[in-house]
């Protein structure tokens, strides 16, 4: 008889337990699934993003998920770059056939400030001195040339080698975060990415021409200051 | 009696070198945290000798925004960069602005300075809710880009009657995105140069 109760008593546990155990485990499961929507997918971002149509970049509300969050749902970044001067951070994924970009906060790595899309490019090769590459920035109008920018980049932002046998009118894509400092020459402090991208066609050529002629008067007006100065 | 008296003294006395002594520890101690903000003209060499992108960073344990508004004053004008919501401060220096960059979660703490760019720019048109200007390259008389302002980051009426090819001074943090037409984020005066110059005429007029 006592052995017939334990025997239903232990029946009533087991039931219990086939019945709890699922239970916590769905209730866990949608929890987690919970917090991880919280993070946006790259598509959900990509298309917040155009939908402001003028600008590339849109705040995202602190606290809403972490860095943390974001890598375990996208991976890790593909590239990662810091402006020098203010030390923002940078994180980039590839996504269509540019990037999508993170910003972070120069000592606060946990929150996600900006999202952004990268802006594509093409540049011209111009030359170089000792310590920077010069090109040629062709404006985002595709039937306008006037819009160009000399920019300069320090050489050790390539690889060693990289640009040792680059030619003038060489044509590369530039994937950056489409800032551009007004200085003569301009200064891009974030790019994602420099590839090549076959020859500048005669139009662009002609005005690379002109735009080199204006960077080696610069090159003489700085070199006789230098002079000047001892 | 007389005892007492001389304990009486001998306290008095010590009040007399202890409470100066203390004031003056304390005196010093808040000229100290005072002289924690750097002054303008440190900030101003600091960023011209070290960058080239006149912005520096600013490490935020230094000293808080409140300290830094109680050594320079109130801004002289409050921005938010239309895309990223960072807050600029600007304060006038020279003939341009010093401006600190707040941190967007702790508005107290200052995470960079920079110094500003003066440019000039054309008026182009306009239409229902946005100006064009075309921003002329440094030591260029050409343009350019065309770059576009919404209306409402003007004050009303301000660029009421202004005629195509007229001329303006702008000064900004020097940063312009790259869209058609172009954009910049952050600006901290748009004046016309007409108006630049008179100002440049009395300044110059105030320091003879």
């Amino acid at each position: 008889m006592l052995m017939t109760y334990d025997r239903a008593f232990q029946l009533k546990t087991m039931w219990k337990r086939l019945l709890v155990i699922p239970v916590i485990v769905a209730l866990l499961c949608s929890a987690v699934s919970c917090k991880k929507s919280n993070v946006p997918s790259k598509k959900e971002i990509y298309n917040r993003i155009w939908s402001e149509k003028v600008v590339h970049q849109i705040q995202q509300e602190p606290g809403v998920f972490t860095y943390e969050e974001l890598c375990k749902s996208w991976g890790q970044p593909d590239v990662e770059r810091t402006v020098k001067e203010t030390l923002v951070n940078f994180r980039a994924w590839k996504y269509k056939d540019g990037y999508i970009y993170a910003v972070l906060a120069k000592d606060d790595l946990i929150n996600v400030r900006a999202f952004g899309i990268s802006v594509k490019q093409q540049m011209v090769y111009l030359g170089r001195d000792d310590d920077k590459v010069y090109f040629m920035l062709l404006g985002l109008k595709v039937d306008s040339i006037h819009d160009t920018d000399t920019v300069g980049f320090e050489l050790d932002r390539f690889a060693p080698g990289e640009m040792d046998n680059v030619e003038f009118g060489d044509l590369f894509d530039i994937d950056f975060n489409g800032a551009v400092f007004q200085s003569y020459p301009g200064i891009i402090d974030v790019f994602f990415s420099i590839t090549p991208a076959g020859k500048a066609d005669e139009r662009q050529m002609k005005f690379a021409e002109m735009e080199r002629e204006q960077l080696l008067e610069w090159f003489a007006e700085r070199e006789e200051l230098e002079n000047a100065a001892g | 009696m007389t005892s007492n008296k001389s304990i009486q003294s001998k306290t008095l006395w010590r009040r007399f070198l202890v409470v100066p002594m203390i004031v003056a520890v304390l005196c010093s101690g808040a000229a100290c945290k005072k002289s924690k903000a750097p002054s303008k003209k440190e900030i101003y060499n600091k960023i011209k000798s070290e960058s080239v992108t006149n912005q520096i960073y600013q490490t935020s344990s230094a000293f808080t925004y409140k300290e830094l508004c109680d050594s320079w004053g109130k801004p002289d004008v409050e921005r938010t960069a239309e895309t990223t919501k960072a807050s600029y401060r600007a304060w006038k220096y020279n003939d341009g602005y010093i401006y600190a960059i707040l941190d967007s979660e702790a508005e107290n703490s200052v995470y960079a300075f920079g110094v500003s760019v003066k440019h000039q720019m054309t008026y182009v048109s306009r239409d229902d809710d946005t100006f064009y200007f075309q921003l002329l390259y440094p030591g260029e008389t050409s343009g350019n880009c065309e770059v576009a302002f919404g209306a409402e980051r003007f004050a009303s009426g301000e660029m009421d009657g202004v005629k195509e090819g007229e001329l303006f001074d702008i000064d900004y943090d020097g940063m312009v995105l790259q869209s058609y037409p172009a954009i910049i984020d952050v600006f901290f005066s748009v004046t016309s140069s007409d108006e630049a110059l008179r100002k440049a005429a009395e300044s110059t007029r105030d320091r003879l």
